[in-house]
């Protein structure tokens, strides 16, 4: 257990590179310009925020792009660099070593996407005016965000434990299943992590007016519903990065 | 209880077999793995690490079976032959880390300050590894293979980029390590380097395990390939000519020294042993004074030419 939680610790140190969080303290930035820009346009309200800020860029973009970065890395960053070799042949079982490496990522997986979304919250309060307390706009939109992040970490983690390049086909998926594949008609973006996120997010923010465009089209699930997949999705993915890692041998660890 | 048993095991890489049902019992000591690329030797490690999972067979340390029972692999060290380390630790860090992994705790630190002791990295355990020599970084592969005080220490290549005086200095440590109980199995591709701290090897080629044991009893069972023996004696003629007589050498070749009147016997032996006894007994009787006596290929280099030679259907 000693060295199970040393791991935990060490994982999340080593997840601590600079490059990572430069990225993501830029695609924050980025952000946050647009949220301040529009803000001075015209002012924010829930709607509009939880719409166009939340439920679009960030969860389609920034939060599966980051969870990718740190998703990806559980276990293809000691791949890429041969160290895995060194933490296979401790006294950890392999389904437990994942395990300890995932979770040594969420922190920083919540440390990022739950400050991001509480610092863009921050700026459309100051600039745009939100009409509601900054603690309560953040409250609104924090569970979906947590319950996303989970969701997608656990399922680049998985991605990470199966392909070599994992990054090039979480980019992919990205782009063609949670980013295109949630703009098309029908149930079939129900495969898509994003949909549940958004379900869950105008189901948070439906007393504010925040629903989706066109609710025929994008044809909703409640807001329970969409958080028990997301639960389920999560620890699912979990469950067989653990699996897969347990039963699968690197031959290319050195 | 034997520290390393290794029971009918067989790795299949699709239709190539890595390992072909190998039975080895490995005792305290030390045990060379030697055979050219792609004899086995790695595979053999890393199965014995509990990377790879066999096709076929087990293998146990301690009797338990270190794929399956993750607590087996606590008693074992593994310094891989790779070149890869987490590059922007530092060699402490990185060996107290390793400590820690292996369930040491707060005494981690203490181990590892020792393990850089013995394997001489105490001296730049402050630096960040990517700034290490090639040397340094051995030194500090080795030394999170010993951090934890492991029975078994498997060490892949553990001389490469080490210079001379500091293989000397390894070598030491590993005649240490066997002296006091460990089990060290050291593969190289340096004969020579195994052959100084052991004669137990170990000769893999092509997945299987041709021979074993300690290099002289190998060297006499090669029947077909008698070993050679350069003598310098006072009446080299005289002696040649009496070891022939007597059925002792299968052949002699007079070999004149350079710039010299005087000749060396080169002797094709076929029972070293009988011939080692009947020796003395032979040159008292001529007054043959033998000055000199060396096995010209009794190294581990021959001996596994030999083998490779007789497993592939030949003769060296």
């Amino acid at each position: 257990m000693n060295s199970w939680l040393y791991l935990v610790f060490f994982s999340l140190r080593r997840q601590l590179r600079p490059r990572r969080l430069i990225i993501a303290l830029i695609l924050f930035l980025v952000l946050a310009v647009l949220v301040c820009t529009r803000g001075f346009i015209e002012p924010w309200n829930i709607k509009s925020f939880g719409r166009w800020i939340i439920g679009f860029p960030f969860c389609r973009f920034f939060l599966p792009i980051i969870t990718l970065t740190l998703g990806t890395a559980v276990i293809g960053d000691d791949r890429e660099d041969k160290t895995l070799v060194y933490l296979s042949i401790r006294p950890i079982s392999r389904w437990s070593l994942y395990l300890a490496k995932l979770l040594g990522a969420l922190p920083l997986a919540l440390g990022i996407s739950l400050g991001s979304v509480f610092g863009l919250c921050a700026v459309a309060s100051a600039c745009g005016g939100l009409p509601l307390p900054l603690s309560e706009v953040v409250w609104m939109f924090l569970p979906t965000i947590a319950l996303g992040t989970i969701a997608y970490l656990a399922f680049f983690g998985w991605l990470g434990a199966v392909f070599r390049h994992a990054t090039l086909i979480g980019v992919a998926h990205v782009f063609l299943v949670e980013f295109f594949m949630g703009q098309v008609p029908g149930v079939l973006k129900r495969i898509s992590i994003s949909f549940y996120i958004r379900c869950m997010l105008y189901d948070a923010g439906s007393g504010h007016g925040l629903k989706p465009r066109n609710t025929a089209i994008f044809q909703p699930v409640e807001g329970d519903e969409a958080a028990a997949s997301l639960l389920v999705a999560g620890v699912g993915f979990l469950l067989l990065g653990m699996y897969w890692f347990s039963r699968r041998e690197y031959r290319d660890l050195t | 209880m034997n520290p390393v048993s290794i029971r009918e095991l067989a790795k299949w890489y699709g239709e190539i077999a890595g390992l072909n049902k190998v039975n080895l019992e490995l005792q305290p000591g030390i045990t060379g793995l030697v055979g050219p690329n792609g004899a086995g030797k790695s595979t053999l490690m890393k199965i014995l690490t509990g990377q790879l999972r066999p096709s076929y067979g087990e293998a146990l340390i301690f009797g338990e079976d270190v794929w399956k029972i993750p607590s087996a692999r606590r008693r074992l060290g593994y310094a891989p032959e790779g070149d890869s380390f987490y590059e922007d630790m530092s060699v402490l860090s990185f060996v107290r880390a390793m400590g820690r992994l292996c369930g040491l705790g707060g005494s981690a630190d203490a181990f590892a300050h020792e393990a850089l002791k013995k394997t001489g990295a105490l001296e730049f355990a402050d630096k960040r590894l990517k700034a290490c020599s090639k040397g340094m970084r051995q030194r500090a592969k080795l030394a999170q293979a010993l951090v934890h005080k492991p029975d078994i220490l498997v060490l892949d290549e553990p001389l490469n980029g080490i210079d001379a005086g500091g293989r000397r200095e390894i070598l030491r440590l590993f005649e240490e390590l066997a002296a006091s109980g460990a089990t060290v199995i050291v593969s190289s591709h340096i004969l020579e380097e195994i052959e100084a701290v052991t004669d137990q090897i170990l000769f893999l080629a092509q997945g299987n395990v041709i021979a074993s044991g300690p290099l002289a009893e190998v060297r006499g069972l090669l029947k077909d390939h008698p070993l050679k023996l350069l003598v310098t004696a006072s009446d080299p003629r005289r002696l040649g000519a009496r070891l022939i007589e007597s059925g002792l050498v299968t052949g002699i070749v007079f070999q004149r020294r350079r710039g010299l009147k005087e000749e060396d016997l080169v002797l094709s032996v076929p029972q070293v042993e009988s011939f080692y006894r009947a020796l003395p007994g032979l040159t008292r009787e001529l007054g043959v004074a033998v000055e000199r006596l060396v096995p010209l290929d009794a190294s581990a280099e021959a001996v596994f030419g030999y083998l490779v030679g007789e497993e592939m259907g030949g003769g060296a």
